[in-house]
């Protein structure tokens, strides 16, 4: 495959990410194609252009944790939107990680949770309806995941359905630290 | 032949304050002609942190100083076996004085014998044994010359988070620089190496000792010649190896390898595996006096009877500090144990001193090991970390580097990166 012919990527400046580049593509979670492929803009929105185009700023600051995509409709899925700009970061040799609930779960239970610099979380929170339901000691472990970011300038995009039902099964303190501190999208 | 006055003229020859407080206060090894130079430059030393001209001394001691064209530590040696003999001769003299006397006195004889051997004794321990009521002298010296000396006289590695905390390498320091194989121990010792090199030669400054030898373990001479060119003439290495440079490049290192010629320092490449132990490389360094040495694999450095491969390291650890950091500082690049790559995918649990390969003595004997490691992620195609796994005085800390093979930039990132992501 022609990882140029897309026109996202060129030797000069990404000579040595194409020739690794599905070990990059697999260490970020998405498929390669996100890399090789340009963002389309119609895909963001004026709040996401803002805070990724200042995403540099914002992990040197240390003020913003994050974005939180919130809202919720049958047929909108925040996974390709995530796996695109986590592509486009890429390309700019931004760590970026896309990570299902269920690993981040399984990497802070061993106790070996990748640091990346921006790390993609779809499925954040679903409520118990849409699938979702975690025990006590897994939110805890997540409210701690996001403090410990933050601690470290580490960026975190979320995804939650809804924020009332986010403060009603993850606790208010969850929902206060989103409000606070993270930007906001609506989907 | 004066060895005394060949020891000072090697010391203002090599230029370093730091050497002669290095060999403390010994007086006694200078003969009554050599004394009052000697008392000189100390005292000089003490008051103005520099080392005299040779004019200077003349001036006011009326004293000449002997050529010297051996290194100090050599005069050094030949001063202490003088003094030695001299004074057993003068012990026996005295002692066969009391036994040949009217009245034989064989006990004051075997005093005098006793007295003279544990004085030479005493002395010979001298650099090992100190007495801190005694200690200002040397405080002061050492003080003067570090306030004096300019930093960039002793080695610079060309990070500056790690120049400033080791305020320049000097004589007596091992440095490691330790990393998993294809980290990049290489390229990080050889821009360490190129950096005062290139630098005392772009400011024309000839005071500046700045000569270096680079012994490679696993390459050859080429190979190492050609980084070295990539870097310097920032040219991109695959086009100089792959023979593609594009024209201007191509010119730019014909004229930077061409300015090269011109530098007063020298730069020496040795194949390790024709110097294969530490004594070799040794013999080679006396021979070739160079500012800095570099040793790239260290663990591959041979012993000449030891066979096991760990206490074979720790020997040879322990050789380089002992007779090579003494002669220049010096930096090998050694491998982390398997640990650290298991350690490294646990974020959490740092890798340290006991990750490192093979033996304990590598941390227990550095003055400062670093740490290179590699992220597992993209932007390890742009970047390493660097941790400060021991500093002098216990100094931590990191930062990154530079991994730039186009312009061939290994230096450290001083300012992040906080302009717009592109969003395209």
């Amino acid at each position: 495959m022609d990882h140029y012919a897309a026109g996202a990527l060129n030797p000069k400046d990404h000579g040595r990410l194409v020739a690794d580049i599905d070990r990059f593509a697999h260490m970020v979670g998405i498929h390669p194609r996100w890399i090789s492929t340009p963002l389309d803009p119609s895909l963001l929105g004026e709040q996401e252009c803002e805070y990724f185009s200042a995403f540099r700023r914002h992990k040197a600051a240390g003020t913003v944790h994050g974005l939180c995509y919130v809202g919720s409709s049958a047929s909108h899925d925040v996974s390709p939107r995530m796996f695109a700009i986590a592509g486009m970061m890429t390309r700019q040799y931004v760590d970026a990680k896309v990570m299902t609930l269920a690993t981040v779960l399984e990497h802070l239970h061993d106790r070996d949770m990748p640091r990346p610099e921006c790390l993609f979380i779809p499925n954040f929170f679903m409520s118990k309806a849409q699938g979702g339901g975690l025990q006590t000691w897994q939110i805890a472990a997540l409210y701690d995941l996001l403090l410990q970011r933050a601690q470290l300038g580490l960026q975190t995009v979320l995804y939650v359905a809804s924020n009332k039902l986010l403060a009603n099964e993850y606790g208010q303190n969850f929902l206060s630290l989103i409000l606070g501190h993270y930007q906001l999208a609506k989907v | 032949m004066s060895y005394g006055k060949s020891f000072l003229a090697a010391i203002l020859a090599e230029g370093s304050v730091s050497a002669l407080v290095e060999y403390g206060k010994i007086d006694q090894l200078f003969k009554a002609s050599e004394i009052d130079a000697y008392a000189f430059v100390r005292e000089f030393v003490l008051k103005f942190g520099a080392l005299p001209t040779a004019e200077t001394i003349e001036t006011h001691t009326g004293q000449m100083l002997s050529p010297a064209t051996e290194p100090a530590s050599y005069y050094r040696d030949q001063m202490g076996k003088r003094h030695i003999d001299l004074t057993l001769r003068q012990a026996m003299k005295e002692a066969h004085a009391r036994l040949t006397s009217e009245v034989p006195d064989p006990d004051a004889a075997l005093e005098i014998i006793m007295n003279g051997a544990m004085t030479l004794i005493a002395s010979k321990n001298g650099k090992q044994v100190s007495d801190f009521r005694h200690a200002k002298a040397a405080i002061l010296v050492d003080y003067a010359s570090k306030w004096k000396e300019k930093n960039e006289y002793g080695l610079q590695l060309g990070w500056p988070y790690l120049d400033d905390l080791s305020g320049g390498l000097r004589r007596g320091d091992l440095i490691s620089y330790v990393g998993r194989p294809g980290q990049g121990k290489t390229w990080s010792l050889l821009f360490g190496a190129l950096h005062g090199w290139a630098k005392a030669a772009d400011q024309d400054d000839a005071g500046n000792q700045q000569s270096r030898m680079f012994v490679s373990m696993e390459m050859d001479v080429l190979p190492v010649q050609q980084r070295l060119a990539a870097m310097h003439c920032q040219v991109p290495m695959s086009h100089l190896k792959q023979a593609t440079l594009a024209t201007p490049n191509l010119v730019k290192m014909k004229k930077g390898l061409s300015m090269i010629e011109g530098y007063a320092a020298p730069f020496y490449i040795v194949d390790g595996n024709l110097t294969a132990t530490v004594e070799d490389i040794h013999m080679m360094a006396l021979q070739l006096k160079p500012a800095a040495i570099f040793i790239d694999g260290g663990y591959l450095v041979k012993h000449p009877f030891e066979r096991d491969r760990f206490r074979r390291v720790a020997e040879n650890a322990d050789l380089m500090k002992k007779n090579l950091a003494s002669l220049a500082p010096t930096v090998v690049s050694w491998q982390f144990a398997k640990s650290a790559g298991k350690k490294s995918q646990k974020k959490g649990d740092p890798v340290d001193l006991d990750d490192i390969g093979y033996t304990d003595a590598i941390a227990q004997l550095s003055s400062l090991v670093i740490g290179i490691f590699e992220d597992d992620s993209v932007a390890s195609v742009k970047g390493r970390r660097i941790e400060i796994l021991k500093g002098r005085a216990g100094e931590t800390g990191s930062f990154r580097t530079k991994w730039d093979f186009e312009k061939m930039d290994f230096g450290q990132v001083e300012d992040e990166d906080v302009g717009n992501l592109q969003l395209v």
